[in-house]
C-alpha cells in the first residue's frame, strides 16, 4: 500500500457513497458539490502518484533552509490585501513593499535554482539593512502618500 | 517520571535563540511549537468567552452584558474555539510529530508550512479585532448563516473582518495539511512503510485528506457570502441560502472529525504506552479511520434535516452507519488496555476520561442523526450538550492527553505531576457538571443562542448547575496554566523517552536536534509500527540469551 493508493483509494470510497447518495435522489447541488470533491481527491491522487514516479518512494533529502523571509513576506501581503477588501481599496497599496520584495526573493531563489555556481557567489544579503531597506522605505513611503492623496480625494468629495 | 532531574533553568537547557530563528523559521517543530502556544493562548480567551456566557446565564433575566454583546461572545467562543483552537492545535500537533515519527528530517515544502502558520495568526487577528470596532465583532454564529450575516442584517465591519479572519485562518490550515500529507508521501523512512505508520500518524493522514477534500468548501462559501455582503439582493434566492447552508456544512461536519481523529490518535499512543503493548487491532483501525473518514464526508445534510431540502433519509443512514468504524476504534482502545501493565500518570488519566466521556457524544449523536428526534431537538441546549461533549468532553481530553504526553518532548521538561492530576479531576467534574445539564434543558426546550430565558420549572435550576460546573472548568484551567508556568521556570529536565514510548520520537533528544535524527540520536530499524518496543523486545531477547 502506497500513499497515493490510500489517496486513491479513500477518494474511490467517497465515490461509492456519492452514487449511493445519487441511488437516494439527491438533489443536483448536493451530488454536484460531494462528486467535484471526489474529482479532487483522484487528481491529488494522480499528483502524488506522478511524484512518486519522479522522485521514487525514498527521494534524496535535500537540505531546507533553516530560515526564509517567503512565507512572511507572502502573509503581509494577504494581510494588507484583506484590509483593503476589508475597508477601502487604497488600504492594499502598502502591500507592494513586501510583495516587490517577495518577487526579489523568488527571483533569487530561481537564479540560484539554475545556476548553483554563481549563486554561491553572492553573499548573502543581510535582512533590512543596506540597499533592500532603502527601497522598502521609499515603496512605504510612495504608498502612504498614495493612500493620504486617495483618502483626502475621497474625503473633499464626501464634504462637498 | 524515572529518569527526571532538577536543575536551574540556565543549566542544561539550550538557551532561546535569537527572536528571528523563530519568525523566518523553516524547522517543522518550531513552526509547530509557534502554532501550538498560539492555540493554547487562545483557549484560554475562549475560556473567558465561556465563563461570561455561564455567568449571565446562571439566572433568569441576568443582564451581566447586553444581547448584542452576547451575540458577539458566543460567536466568537464557537468560532474561536473551531477555527482558531482545536482544528490548529490537532494539525500543529501532526506538523510537530509526523515527521520525527516517519524518521524524517523535515517537513515537505517548510515554506509553505510556515505561511500556513502565518496565515493562521492574521486570521485570528483579525477575528478577534472586531471586538475593537464600535459596532462590536461578528455575531452571527460560527455558521454566519445568511440572510442573517448579510450587510442588510449584519452592519458594520465586525462580520467582514470575521470572515476575512476565518478565510485566512482555514487557508493556513489548508497549507499545513497539504504539506504534512506529502511528507508522508514523500519523506518516509524507507523502511517505513504505510502499514508500519504509528497509530497517530494514521489518524493525521485521514485527517488531512478531510481538510483536503472539505475545508475548500467553506473557503466557497465564505466568497459567497462575501458577494451577499456586497448584494444582500443574492440571498433572495432560496438556492443561495440553501446552497450556503450545503457549502458550510460539508465543510462543517468532517471539521469536527479533524478535531477529533487526531486526538484519536493521541490517546491510541498514550494507552499503548501506558499499557506496556502495542495498540490491540491495527489494521482494523487504520482501515476503519479511512472508512470513518470516508463517511463523515456524506454526512453533512444531517445539519439540515430541518430544512427539507436535504436527502434525509440518505444523511441518515450514512449517520447512523458512522457507528461500525467508531465501534471499531472503541473495541482496538479497550482491547490495548486488557491484558496490559497499565500505569496511570497524567497523559493516562485523560485518556482513559476520554473514552467513556466521548462515547456520550457519540451516543447522542446519533439520537440527533434521526431526523424524527433531530426535529425535537433541532437549536435547542440537547444539541449544545451533544458537541461539547464531543469536542470538550471528548477531543480536549484527547488533546491534553497529547499535551501532557508530548510536552517534554517538545520543551525538553516535565510538568508536574501533582498539579496535572489536580487539573486532571478538575476538568472530569467541571466537565459533567457543566454539560450533563445541557440534555435535560434541550428536552425541557431551551434554545440554545439566547442570552436570557424565561422563569420555567427546573430552567434556573439546571443553568446555575450548569455555570458551578463552569467555575470549576475555570479552576482546572487555572491549574493548568500555573502547571505550564512552575514547569517552565523551574524546571525538571525530560529524558529522550520519560514514558517507554513506542515510536520513532521517543529515540531522539528532548527537544529533538535541527534535523530530528543525527549520529548521536540515530534512527532504529523498523520493523513494525512501534519500533521501540521491537527494540526494547530484541534486546531484552539478547539479554536474556
Amino acid at each position: 500500500m502506497s500513499t497515493p493508493t490510500v489517496i486513491a483509494g479513500w477518494g474511490a470510497v467517497n465515490g461509492v457513497l456519492v452514487a449511493i447518495l445519487l441511488a437516494y435522489g439527491g438533489g443536483v447541488f448536493e451530488l454536484s458539490l460531494y462528486a467535484s470533491v471526489v474529482l479532487l481527491l483522484e487528481l491529488v491522487a494522480v499528483a502524488a502518484f506522478v511524484s512518486n514516479q519522479r522522485l521514487g518512494d525514498t527521494p534524496p533529502v535535500s537540505p531546507a533552509p533553516s530560515r526564509s523571509r517567503q512565507s512572511l513576506l507572502a502573509a503581509l501581503v494577504v494581510a494588507f490585501v484583506g484590509l483593503g477588501l476589508v475597508y477601502r481599496v487604497y488600504m492594499m497599496i502598502p502591500a507592494a513593499y513586501p510583495g516587490l520584495a517577495l518577487l526579489g526573493e523568488w527571483g533569487k531563489a530561481l537564479w540560484e535554482r539554475i545556476s548553483p555556481d554563481e549563486a554561491d557567489d553572492v553573499p548573502e544579503p543581510e535582512p533590512a539593512e543596506g540597499g533592500g531597506g532603502a527601497a522598502g522605505a521609499i515603496a512605504v513611503a510612495g504608498a502612504v502618500a498614495a493612500g493620504v492623496a486617495t483618502a483626502r480625494s475621497r474625503w473633499r468629495r464626501r464634504t462637498e | 517520571m524515572t529518569t527526571a532531574e532538577v536543575a536551574r533553568p540556565d543549566e542544561v537547557l539550550p538557551s532561546v535563540p535569537h527572536v528571528g530563528g523563530w519568525l523566518l523559521t523553516t524547522d517543522h517543530k518550531r513552526i509547530a511549537a509557534m502554532t501550538l502556544a498560539v492555540a493554547t493562548f487562545l483557549f484560554f480567551g475562549m475560556g473567558v468567552l465561556a465563563l461570561i456566557m455561564r455567568s449571565q446565564l446562571a439566572q433568569p433575566g441576568l443582564s451581566i452584558v447586553s444581547h448584542d454583546v452576547y451575540n458577539q461572545i458566543f460567536t466568537i467562543h464557537g468560532s474561536g474555539m473551531i477555527y482558531l483552537v482545536i482544528t490548529p492545535f490537532a494539525i500543529a500537533l501532526g506538523v510537530y510529530l509526523v515527521p520525527l515519527q516517519i524518521g524524517a528530517p523535515a517537513i515537505a515544502a517548510p515554506k509553505t508550512t510556515m505561511l500556513g502558520f502565518w496565515l493562521y495568526v492574521i486570521g485570528a487577528v483579525s477575528l478577534l479585532s472586531g471586538f475593537a470596532l464600535t459596532g462590536g465583532a461578528g455575531s452571527d454564529g460560527w455558521t454566519a448563516y445568511p440572510p442573517l450575516s448579510d450587510s442588510q442584517f449584519t452592519q458594520g465591519k465586525g462580520m467582514d473582518l470575521w470572515m476575512f479572519g476565518v478565510f485566512v485562518a482555514v487557508l493556513g490550515m489548508i497549507l499545513m495539511s497539504a504539506t504534512l500529507l506529502w511528507t508522508v508521501l514523500m519523506k518516509r523512512m524507507p523502511t517505513m512503510t504505510m502499514l508500519r505508520l504509528p497509530v497517530f500518524t494514521w489518524s493525521m493522514v485521514v485527517s488531512v485528506l478531510m481538510v483536503l477534500g472539505a475545508f475548500p468548501s467553506l473557503l466557497a462559501a465564505l466568497g459567497l457570502l462575501a458577494v451577499g455582503r456586497m448584494d444582500p439582493s443574492v440571498f433572495d434566492h432560496n438556492i443561495w441560502n440553501i446552497g450556503f447552508q450545503h457549502l458550510f456544512w460539508f465543510y462543517g461536519h468532517p471539521v469536527v472529525y479533524v478535531m477529533f481523529f487526531p486526538f484519536v490518535g493521541a490517546v491510541a499512543e498514550v494507552l499503548s504506552t501506558f499499557a506496556g503493548r502495542p495498540f490491540s487491532g491495527y489494521k482494523p483501525t487504520v482501515f476503519s479511520l479511512l472508512a470513518f473518514a470516508a463517511l463523515s464526508m456524506s454526512v453533512w445534510g444531517h445539519h439540515m434535516f430541518t430544512t427539507g431540502q436535504a436527502t434525509n433519509g440518505y444523511y441518515q443512514l450514512t449517520s447512523t452507519l458512522l457507528l461500525v468504524p467508531a465501534g471499531i476504534e472503541y473495541f482496538g482502545m479497550l482491547s490495548t488496555l486488557i491484558g496490559g501493565k497499565l500505569r496511570f500518570p497524567v497523559p493516562m488519566l485523560f485518556a482513559l476520561a476520554f473514552i467513556p466521556q466521548f462515547l456520550v457524544g457519540g451516543l447522542t449523536g446519533i439520537m440527533v442523526a434521526t431526523p424524527g428526534l433531530d426535529y425535537h431537538a433541532q437549536d435547542s441546549y440537547f444539541v449544545v450538550g451533544h458537541f461539547h461533549y464531543t469536542l470538550l468532553a471528548g477531543s480536549v481530553f484527547g488533546l491534553f492527553a497529547g499535551f501532557y504526553f508530548w510536552f517534554p518532548k517538545v520543551t525538553g521538561v516535565m510538568l508536574r505531576e501533582g498539579l496535572g492530576k489536580l487539573h486532571f479531576w478538575l476538568m472530569v467534574v467541571g466537565t459533567n457538571v457543566t454539560f450533563l445539564p445541557f440534555f435535560a434543558l434541550g428536552m425541557l426546550g431551551m434554545p440554545r443562542r439566547v442570552a436570557t430565558y424565561p422563569d420555567l420549572p427546573w430552567w434556573g435550576t439546571l443553568n446555575l448547575i450548569s455555570t458551578i460546573g463552569a467555575g470549576i472548568l475555570g479552576l482546572a484551567m487555572i491549574a493548568f496554566a500555573m502547571n505550564i508556568a512552575l514547569s517552565l521556570t523551574f524546571r525538571q529536565i525530560a529524558p529522550a523517552d520519560p514514558w517507554g514510548g513506542h515510536t520513532l520520537e521517543w529515540v531522539t533528544s528532548s527537544p529533538p536536534p535541527p534535523m530530528n535524527f543525527n549520529a548521536d540520536w540515530p534512527l532504529p530499524r523498523v520493523t513494525s509500527f512501534t519500533p521501540l518496543l521491537d527494540l526494547r523486545k530484541r534486546a531484552a531477547a539478547r539479554a536474556a540469551s
